[in-house]
């Protein structure tokens, strides 16, 4: 079962209970955009209650870090200690996660460290308007596990398509104004009114990253199933996402 | 197979959505020519590309929400090489080519004007791109009301317009459109009256163009 976690970066922790004070206006925006997504694509206050008890209000771990303001630290001052607190929170967890695809640990350990040489080296070209700080250090570590798994191929490989190339080319999104924090919950918040039956799909094959057979494996549902079953909750996620006007950028 | 790569490149399935590659992609799971059709798509609709964003951002999201287990192994020695570490060359990707979304430009290390186009058909030219991790890379440049080769493949094929149009009785696609078929599926959709149509193709093992004189041309050239 996946849990509808609020955005670390960003949020602090809030609860259903109006009555309590929310000081921050991140606060407030996480709290109606949850209350507007939920009403546009399920209207019942019974659903909403029951996703927020599921979870939604879920793990914060960024109580005291303000990640943009440290990467400006690092890109303007080249400030070891910033970076530091950031090398200490993203690390660990990135590493995890390499290993958790079957990566051998000196790999993780290559991927990660040359995720944080960029930041160190490239601080500046992260702009929190467009994507959060763990969003930009996902897409490159994503671009540098893609490179480094090439890297021993006879076949094809691109020094320019690496992860310089990757972070000067995504392109920013047409509605930039968009609050960036908005962002960070709204595939789990869609994930919350999917059916059981294709977000448990989605929860395998994308949060997990296991491939069709591995699923099959694990349900013990016939491959075609599990293959058609994928292919209709990824097209209905969108959807989802699209009705309430997140996806629609331009 | 490099045993590094087994959970790293995920072998999308005959009759994968369009959405379900974006996923894909946004995992880094894709064979490299797919992975640049994908980026190329994404480049060019904008729907998609938040749609993109959305599944990194969430991908993101729930790797570093974890519990950080154990600590680094020699974080100081770590640091200090960092903070040791020199800027590399940086590539600019702009738009470079009107046609080309910049992945594709980096892909192909070529302009369109600078492609060394190759007649195949009668109205139809063709350039390979590369055959890599199973899958070929092919641009296809077909004359303006021309029907599209049929092709014969084994799996997933992936087509992107890039430049005119083409189309069936049921659907039309222009350009950023991608079109999935598999090899149950007979197509054989024209391209578009009003000028040149220019797809990339990605297919599941080598793209091989069988028109009327397909198989006279593929002793030929093939």
């Amino acid at each position: 079962m996946f849990k509808c976690k609020s955005n670390i970066f960003g949020f602090a922790p809030f609860r259903y209970d109006r009555s309590q004070k929310h000081s921050t206006s991140a606060l407030k925006n996480s709290y109606i955009f949850l209350q507007h997504a939920l009403s546009v694509v399920s209207p019942s206050v019974d659903v909403f209650k029951r996703h927020l008890s599921m979870g939604v209000t879920g793990a914060v771990l960024s109580k005291t870090n303000n990640w943009p303001k440290l990467v400006a630290d690092v890109a303007l001052l080249q400030d070891k200690a910033a970076f530091a607190i950031i090398f200490d929170y993203f690390v660990p967890r990135l590493e995890a996660y390499l290993r958790r695809l079957g990566l051998e640990n000196n790999i993780a350990e290559e991927v990660s460290q040359d995720t944080m040489i960029i930041l160190w080296n490239k601080a500046n070209l992260f702009d929190p308007a467009k994507s959060s700080l763990a969003t930009w250090l996902y897409r490159i570590a994503r671009n540098r596990k893609i490179d480094i798994s090439r890297r021993n191929r006879v076949d094809f490989y691109d020094p320019t398509d690496g992860a310089f190339t990757q972070i000067a080319d995504s392109t920013p999104l047409a509605d930039v104004t968009m609050d960036s924090k908005i962002y960070e919950d709204s595939v789990k918040i869609a994930l919350c009114v999917l059916p059981k039956e294709q977000s448990s799909m989605i929860q395998m094959a994308f949060y997990e990253g296991l491939s069709h057979n591995d699923i099959a494996h694990k349900t013990g549902l016939p491959l075609g199933t599990v293959k058609s079953r994928i292919r209709l909750a990824f097209t209905r996620l969108r959807r989802a996402l699209e009705q309430k006007g997140i996806a629609e950028a331009g | 197979m490099n045993p590094l790569n087994h959970h790293l490149v995920k072998k999308p399935e005959m009759g994968a959505s369009i959405d379900e590659l974006i996923a894909n992609c946004a995992l880094g799971q894709l064979p490299r020519p797919l992975d640049v059709l994908v980026k190329s798509h994404i480049a060019l609709k904008p729907a998609s590309q938040a749609y993109f964003h959305l599944l990194e951002t969430s991908a993101a999201n729930e790797i570093f929400c974890q519990e950080a287990s154990g600590q680094v192994s020699s974080r100081q020695g770590r640091l200090e090489n960092i903070f040791a570490s020199k800027p590399t060359h940086e590539h600019h990707v702009g738009d470079v080519d009107e046609v080309f979304p910049g992945a594709l430009y980096n892909y192909v290390g070529k302009s369109l004007a600078e492609i060394p186009w190759r007649w195949r058909l009668p109205g139809i030219k063709q350039y390979k791109i590369e055959t890599a991790e199973g899958y070929e890379a092919s641009l296809l440049w077909v004359k303006p009301g021309r029907k599209m080769p049929a092709h014969t493949h084994d799996g997933v094929e992936a087509t992107l317009v890039l430049k005119g149009s083409f189309g069936d009785a049921h659907e039309n696609y222009e350009r950023g459109d991608v079109s999935i078929a598999d090899c149950d599926v007979d197509h054989s959709p024209k391209a578009g009256h009003e000028e040149d149509c220019i797809c990339l193709i990605v297919t599941d093992g080598p793209l091989r163009l069988t028109g009327s004189l397909g198989h006279f041309f593929h002793k030929i050239f093939g």
